[in-house]
């Protein structure tokens, strides 16, 4: 999470440059000024990155540690001492909502670095090899077959609930996602002129993935990784409230939903705040998702207002 | 037609076997041994020994595959561990309340995406069309079962307007049924809505871009015509093409908002069964739903091919 | 036309503007012309040069925003067109006037038959039961000419081969009979063959209907064969207008000149023919002067500087060149 490039103070144009050099391989200097201009993916970084910042510096953010017990303070609604309230343990919610930042990006971002690689693999594997093709793709559909979150509770609740396990089945659930945006890329790309004159200056298979298949798959996947990042903090807050995510007293805002839900009459701001922390989330991630696609490739553009 | 139906009905075979399987597979992951799972605490080795025997556990694994696939022929899904019954007939009883509920979901959300879609297309880039959009970004961002708690606190507790749980039978009271459905099918269709009625703009505002839009108002015809027919019909011919998908979004959807609301439906069944570790429910449910999903969306390809006359079948 | 009666259409100063990203566009730039009744007017033009958004702007088609349109007068049967209400103009179209376009492939909509698209131009405009217009809808397919109407009708656009799609959409223009036809390109997306098809089957309707025909083509050709008078445009505005005779005997604007050396002869060789160099301006970037001035071999300092008037030699012949000022006019 430190190295995330997000987390250092480099202002817009830095930010951008980042993204558009480091991450997505594109030295051009038009799609840096469509992103400038973008209004929707800056709201989507903007929210996403007060997310990010909250999870990082969530120590600092909570006083009050976030699993401690202070019987006196039961149930307290939002006040200057207990911004978000209490819940019935006495513990701050505001506390627990800020590490549940923590605790939910690291679910999400463990979830996108799993399919992600798993995507490339398999994505590349069925993509340049024809002969894999149908064996792995067969086995996406199947995948596929199953609604994303049923098969994800069905794999968490048969492994047992822990956070570990709750990652496992996300990153199983969104491979065949992010396996067939790679392997369409790698369809293309090994059709192209350059590569082919690669292949008969005698480049291996290995050097000719790395060299020129992989740089080209990068915008596409990232475009669908920021939205399985989306869908990610949702499914885990899914598990979560139905028991089989990370497990208590650890606060991801699943579980603090979910302990709020029987005291939602009296003290509603127990399930309130996590709910609106997710879709803060979300949307930020969402935008950011259509604002990348917007600016990488303006062809797949949905139109907004 | 029939031609067309019976070559995807065959395509669809090898997908079953996949899916059956990998539902066959995941329950061999089960950490521990099933049988301890099911013989009492106190249970002696003997006891479990001669549960794993009823369970086929010795088997060898083709055996206890091959047997397993027998069984599922037959449409026996295995045991319940906990509620004494078959896991098939547990689904069955249930089924009524998910399709009841998941159907009003569908009709609520998929009548207001379009409608809200036209009106943000056709009043593109002004006010309306924006706050038709942000209110589309929220619902999607929104998770259903948080949706569904607020709702609870709004239209129950604060104005007492609906129930917060329970179920009355369609077949019993309509009225009933729908007072006890609404607030459910409401948290389910959120994130339908805001999917469709982005989806269904986007589209819209490409077909009225075409040259048979063009076509049709230069025959005179009004532009409640033009867009009502001659736009609406093009618009929803690609936007069948993800009711499948928006059927497996409202049936994962259903399993967390039945036990918010406290409905007696397959979802509630499927999420204290996770709770209580009771595999064969878990694997049934698992396999029912991924089959419904497969036939839905053989359901999804007909209806476009029935839709889109330019679809040859 | 020097004619004693009021015209079918008469345009004066007719503007279209585009609004795009800040900027405004004109992309029809101050033109006049009359139509008679019965008469068939042929707009040429290269793409760019406005002749289609004429048509639609004649249609009150355009889009506003972005669009806008600009006219001093723009009466059909000494009706204008500009102050009417949007229930009026809806009269208007697909009764009195109606348009076909260029692309016959996506013009028709994919997912109605073409019975049924037929059915509602005639049930929006005349009081007849579904069953008549059915019946009537059949009748307009065999008169363009379709082999066996009746199974045709139930046919979905897709079904059809391009020409006889065209076919479709003359028999839709012409369901009520307007009396006049806008024909954007008609032909162009055609194989060869089939043009001349649909064309004769034009020129035939229009005679039988006794309707006026504003025929829009870049392809002088079908101009020579076709129209009774033709206005050339060029980046917006109108260089010369001209019945057809005179027109090819003797153009007086360079443009046209050059035009018609830049048809293949039939008789010669094809390593004759002449290309104009360089291309359309765009309509953000219109030179001052003359805009043809750019590309003209005649240009003079005074052409690159002011723009010259249309100068009518006749009541039917007209031009704006400066050449003719000098000829008719000395300073």
């Amino acid at each position: 999470m430190e190295r995330h490039p997000f987390s250092t103070p480099i202002g817009w144009r830095g930010l951008f440059r980042i993204i558009s050099e480091r991450f997505l391989k594109l030295r051009n200097s038009r799609v840096a000024r469509r992103a400038l201009r973008n209004s929707l993916l800056l709201t989507g970084i903007g929210l996403f990155t007060f997310v990010v910042l909250l999870g990082i510096f969530a120590d600092f953010l909570a006083i009050t540690p976030y699993d401690e017990v202070q019987m006196r303070h039961r149930f307290e609604p939002p006040s200057a001492a207990f911004p978000f309230g209490t819940d019935n343990f006495g513990r701050d919610i505001f506390s627990r909502v800020v590490y549940g930042a923590r605790i939910s990006l690291q679910i999400g971002l463990s979830v996108v670095v799993l399919s992600g690689i798993s995507g490339v693999i398999f994505g590349t594997l069925a993509g340049y090899f024809p002969r894999l093709d149908n064996v792995i793709m067969r086995v996406m559909d199947a995948l596929l077959a199953f609604p994303e979150i049923i098969l994800a509770i069905a794999i968490a609740a048969t492994l047992g609930p822990s956070t570990a396990n709750a990652i496992i089945a996300l990153a199983v659930v969104y491979t065949p996602r992010t396996a067939r945006v790679v392997r369409a890329s790698v369809l293309v790309i090994r059709q192209m002129d350059y590569v082919t004159a690669a292949i008969c200056a005698g480049a291996t298979d290995m050097r000719i993935l790395r060299r020129h298949v992989f740089p080209n798959t990068m915008a596409p996947l990232v475009v669908q990784l920021t939205f399985i990042f989306a869908y990610a903090v949702i499914a885990e807050a899914v598990l979560s409230f139905l028991g089989i995510g990370a497990v208590p007293p650890t606060p991801t805002w699943g579980n603090i939903i979910a302990e709020g839900r029987n005291y939602i009459r009296e003290a509603t701001w127990i399930s309130l705040f996590p709910g609106l922390a997710i879709g803060i989330t979300v949307l930020g991630l969402n935008l950011l998702g259509d604002g990348l696609r917007d600016v990488l490739d303006p062809r797949m553009k949905v139109r907004h207002g | 037609m029939i031609a067309f139906i019976l070559r995807r009905l065959f395509a669809v075979i090898p997908v079953l076997l996949l899916v059956t399987l990998a539902s066959f597979l995941l329950m061999r992951l089960i950490p521990g041994d099933p049988a301890m799972l099911i013989a009492d605490i106190s249970a002696s080795d003997a006891e479990i020994e001669k549960i794993r025997e009823q369970l086929g556990l010795n088997e060898p694994f083709l055996t206890q595959l091959l047997h397993w696939y027998g069984n599922l022929l037959r449409g026996d899904l295995g045991e319940s561990y906990l509620l004494g019954r078959s896991v098939t007939q547990a689904i069955w009883e249930r089924l009524p309340t998910t399709l009841s509920l998941t159907l009003l979901s569908f009709v609520l959300s998929t009548t207001i995406a379009v409608t809200l879609g036209v009106i943000a297309a056709v009043k593109a880039n002004t006010w309306l069309d924006q706050f038709v959009m942000s209110f589309a970004l929220i619902g999607v961002a929104l998770p259903n079962f948080w949706m569904g708690l607020m709702l609870i606190i709004l239209f129950s507790v604060h104005l007492g307007w609906l129930p917060s749980g329970g179920y009355v039978p369609l077949s019993e009271d309509f009225w009933g049924w729908l007072r006890t459905c609404t607030l459910p099918a409401i948290s389910l269709a959120l994130l339908q809505i805001g999917l469709l009625s982005r989806i269904t703009r986007a589209t819209m505002l490409e077909v009225l871009q075409q040259d048979y839009i063009r076509t049709a108002r230069a025959k005179g015809l009004s532009k409640s015509k033009v867009v009502g027919k001659h736009a609406l019909k093009n618009v929803l011919v690609p936007v069948i093409t993800i009711l499948g998908i928006s059927f497996s979004l409202l049936i994962s959807g259903s399993l967390v908002i039945e036990t918010v609301f406290s409905l007696p439906g397959v979802g509630k069944l499927l999420g204290s069964a996770i709770l209580r570790r009771d595999y064969p429910v878990i694997q049934g449910g698992l396999i029912f739903v991924a089959v419904s999903m497969i036939f839905i969306n053989l359901l999804v390809d007909i209806l476009y091919a029935w839709v889109d006359p330019r679809v040859r079948y | 036309m020097a004619s004693p009666v009021i015209p079918l259409l008469e345009v004066r100063d007719l503007s279209v503007h585009f609004r795009t990203e800040g900027q405004k566009v004109t992309a029809v730039d101050r033109i006049s012309f009359d139509l008679a009744e019965g008469e068939v007017l042929g707009i040429v033009g290269e793409s760019g040069s406005g002749k289609s958004t004429v048509a639609l702007a004649l249609m009150q088609l355009i889009a506003t925003p972005p669009g806008s349109i600009d006219a001093e007068r723009l009466s059909f049967k000494g009706k204008d067109l500009m102050s009417m209400s949007d229930r009026e103009m809806r009269a208007v179209r697909g009764n009195e006037i109606s348009m076909i376009f260029q692309e016959p492939m996506s013009s028709l909509n994919p997912v109605f038959t073409i019975g049924n698209q037929l059915v509602e131009t005639i049930c929006e405009h005349e009081p007849l039961t579904k069953r008549q217009a059915f019946a009537k809808a059949v009748d307009l397919l065999r008169l363009v000419g379709i082999p066996d109407p009746e199974a045709r009708v139930t046919d979905y656009p897709h079904h059809l081969s391009g020409g006889m799609r065209q076919r479709v959409m003359i028999a839709m223009a012409l369901a009520c009979a307007p009396k006049l036809l806008l024909a954007d390109e008609p032909t162009t997306a055609l194989d060869v063959t089939i043009q001349a098809q649909v064309l004769e089957l034009l020129q035939h309707l229009q005679g039988e209907l006794d309707m006026a025909v504003v025929l829009i083509t870049h392809d002088l050709g079908v101009v020579a064969e076709y129209t009774h008078r033709v206005v050339v445009m060029y980046a917006g505005r109108i260089v010369e207008e001209a019945p057809v005779a005179d027109l090819f005997a003797a153009p007086q604007h360079p443009y046209t000149e050059l035009l018609l050396k830049s048809m293949p002869p039939l008789d010669e060789d094809l390593h004759r023919l002449l290309a104009i160099p360089g291309s359309v301006p765009s309509p953000t970037e219109m030179p001052t002067g003359c805009r043809f001035a750019p590309r003209c071999p005649y240009a003079q300092n005074i052409c690159r500087e002011t723009e010259p008037a249309m100068i009518r030699e006749s009541p039917a012949r007209a031009a704006a060149c400066w050449r003719l000022v000098d000829y008719k006019v000395p300073a």
